[in-house]
């Protein structure tokens, strides 16, 4: 019963604005105290399509935030590992050091971060983007994979080892496919940070690497309820894409998704 | 007997300054099982993950068929450690499981379900293949975790107290199938515990261990009858301590009234009564040696009473061969 009535107030939490996004993008003329809008129209949606540099945008949208995304599953993993199960000097110092660029706020360190990467070549540049990207989102997916490094233990990997599997083998049969469920998070969380990063895309971009928050953000100064309705729905629309794509290539790459026939 | 085939040989642990086991000992014939007994935390799970090759030594080798292991990273050595928990790897099924150190290696997947459920047929567990892990009891996982170890066909295999988390009445069903499949197999064990009956149930041979080291190495009956320090006849046999060098075994002590017909006696107080196997037993407590005894009596006594625990002879003194190696 409990569990029904969570199910139907999440559907109503999730459903309600998705819904009321898709009529207001559709609306021509929506009245405050109408339950729907008066007039229908499709201009919002060729105002967005419209925009000429949409597709570059989404394109470059994706390629750093997938890049951001396996940057981040490498350095997550690697770390959360380490923080879970091993012990070292410097543990807990190394620890708090890696929570804090959310603690500080990212511009602050983005300033310091684009005289180095002025220095090495890569400020204006799409690979800047990607690194500065990982400021906010590392210690997110480092903090998901330790937890869930912690809470699968080392034990499985000794007894897999003492089985004569090898530390790659264990990796792929043992700990990945218990952490799926985190990579997937991670995924999820990490795409729509990158996606939403307007400064530090701008800052280190220089205006040169345009994602779709460099263009989505300036509508914002609009009064235009349907753009900008039309607008969101595309952009929470990228995440669910590449989360699908992300079920896809997990499923493929799971040694243990179906029993043995 | 065959010959040896596991040699372990002056084989020490340390972790920084604190040292766990030294210059142990041990040789092993082809499908013997050594029962390593001793108190909890003395580091017999230790020494199994250095022979697991899970730790280094600090000092020491491990051959087998005169072949060193000691450089030899666990997953390339022909050892399987089965632990404490099941550790079943909770995505996999139970027949996954079971295969599992098949599956990285050159085996064809039907060839390799085959042998998976053939392995599940030994285990009475034919009905579970696609069960997970928690859909089974205690038992039933330990099983799992046994014919996983057992299907490497391991030259040696090390059991760390595995039936420690089953309860009494399973433990005692489980270990006496578990000993009669290890011999049909032939294979070659360490089997440890804390438990004396598990281990004189378990063991061809039985290591007595404590104290950083191996105490005493034989058959049970042979260390039950002649123990070689204080320590081994305080933790193995039953009786009542002197000193250093003497010990009275139970068998040898009785009860009297009063203390003239006696060779040696003491003073005792009836701590407690209980059954057993159909006769009654009382643990009594000599307080003038501060030792406790338990011994079988057909007479009556109550809780509280106080009598004379003594012997006739003395050769009814055990002297041990070599001083407390503590």
């Amino acid at each position: 019963m409990v569990k029904k009535f969570v199910l139907v107030l999440l559907s109503i939490l999730i459903l309600i604005p998705v819904l009321l996004l898709i009529v207001q993008s559709l609306s021509k003329r929506w009245n405050y105290g109408h339950l729907l809008p008066k007039e229908w129209s499709l201009r919002a949606w060729d105002v967005l399509l419209s925009e000429q540099r949409l597709t570059e945008a989404i394109g470059w949208s994706y390629l750093i935030g997938i890049l951001v995304i396996i940057l981040n599953i490498f350095i997550g993993v690697l770390a959360g590992k380490a923080l879970a199960h091993e012990n070292f000097k410097g543990k807990s110092m190394i620890e708090t050091m890696l929570i804090l660029p959310i603690i500080i706020p990212s511009l602050a360190v983005a300033m310091g971060v684009h005289f180095t990467m002025i220095r090495w070549g890569i400020a204006d540049h799409w690979l800047g983007v990607v690194v500065v990207h990982l400021i906010p989102t590392v210690p997110y997916s480092i903090k998901m994979f330790r937890n869930a490094f912690d809470q699968i233990g080392l034990k499985q990997e000794e007894q897999a080892n003492s089985l004569g599997a090898s530390k790659l083998y264990i990796f792929y049969s043992i700990y990945f496919p218990q952490l799926i469920q985190t990579i997937r998070a991670v995924v999820f969380l990490i795409f729509v940070i990158s996606l939403s990063q307007y400064a530090l895309t701008a800052i280190i971009g220089g205006g040169n690497v345009l994602t779709l928050a460099m263009i989505y953000f300036p509508y914002f100064s609009t009064v235009d309820d349907a753009v900008m309705s039309s607008f969101s729905l595309l952009f929470a629309t990228l995440p669910v894409i590449l989360f699908l794509l992300c079920e896809f290539v997990l499923r493929l790459m799971n040694p243990y998704k179906r029993k043995f026939r | 007997m065959g010959k040896d085939l596991i040699c372990i040989e002056h084989l020490s642990k340390s972790f920084k300054e604190n040292t766990i086991f030294e210059n142990i000992h041990l040789k092993i014939e082809e499908g013997e099982i050594v029962a390593l007994v001793g108190p909890s935390g003395v580091g017999k799970s230790t020494l199994l993950r250095v022979i697991a090759g899970l730790e280094d030594p600090t000092k020491g080798d491990i051959l087998i068929n005169n072949k060193s292991f000691k450089f030899i990273p666990a997953n390339k050595r022909p050892i399987t450690m089965m632990f404490q928990q099941p550790l079943l790897f909770p995505h996999m099924t139970v027949l996954q499981n079971i295969v599992y150190s098949l599956s990285f290696q050159k085996v064809k997947k039907k060839e390799m379900i085959e042998k998976g459920r053939e392995y599940l047929r030994l285990m009475q567990l034919t009905d579970y293949e696609n069960r997970y892990p928690h859909e089974l009891s205690g038992g039933q996982q330990q099983r799992v975790s046994l014919a996983r170890a057992i299907i490497t066909n391991p030259k040696l295999l090390l059991l760390d107290e595995p039936f420690s988390s089953l309860d009494n009445e399973l433990r005692v069903k489980v270990r006496e199938w578990v000993r009669q499949l290890l011999k049909d197999k032939g294979i070659t064990a360490i089997f440890v515990t804390h438990d004396i009956e598990e281990a004189m149930v378990m063991g061809d041979r039985i290591a007595i261990f404590n104290h950083k080291r191996i105490q005493q190495i034989g058959k049970s009956m042979q260390i039950y009858e002649n123990p070689q320090n204080s320590y081994v006849a305080q933790f193995y046999c039953d009786g009542i301590l002197l000193n250093e060098r003497e010990f009275v075994f139970s068998n040898r002590l009785v009860i009297g009234e009063s203390v003239d017909t006696f060779y040696k006696c003491w003073k005792a107080n009836v701590k407690s009564q209980f059954k057993k196997h159909g006769h009654t037993f009382f643990k009594l407590y000599l307080p003038t040696i501060h030792e406790q005894v338990v011994l079988r009596l057909d007479k009556n006594l109550s809780i509280g009473q106080e009598v004379f625990v003594g012997i006739h002879n003395p050769s009814d003194i055990y002297s041990f061969p070599v001083g407390d190696t503590k």
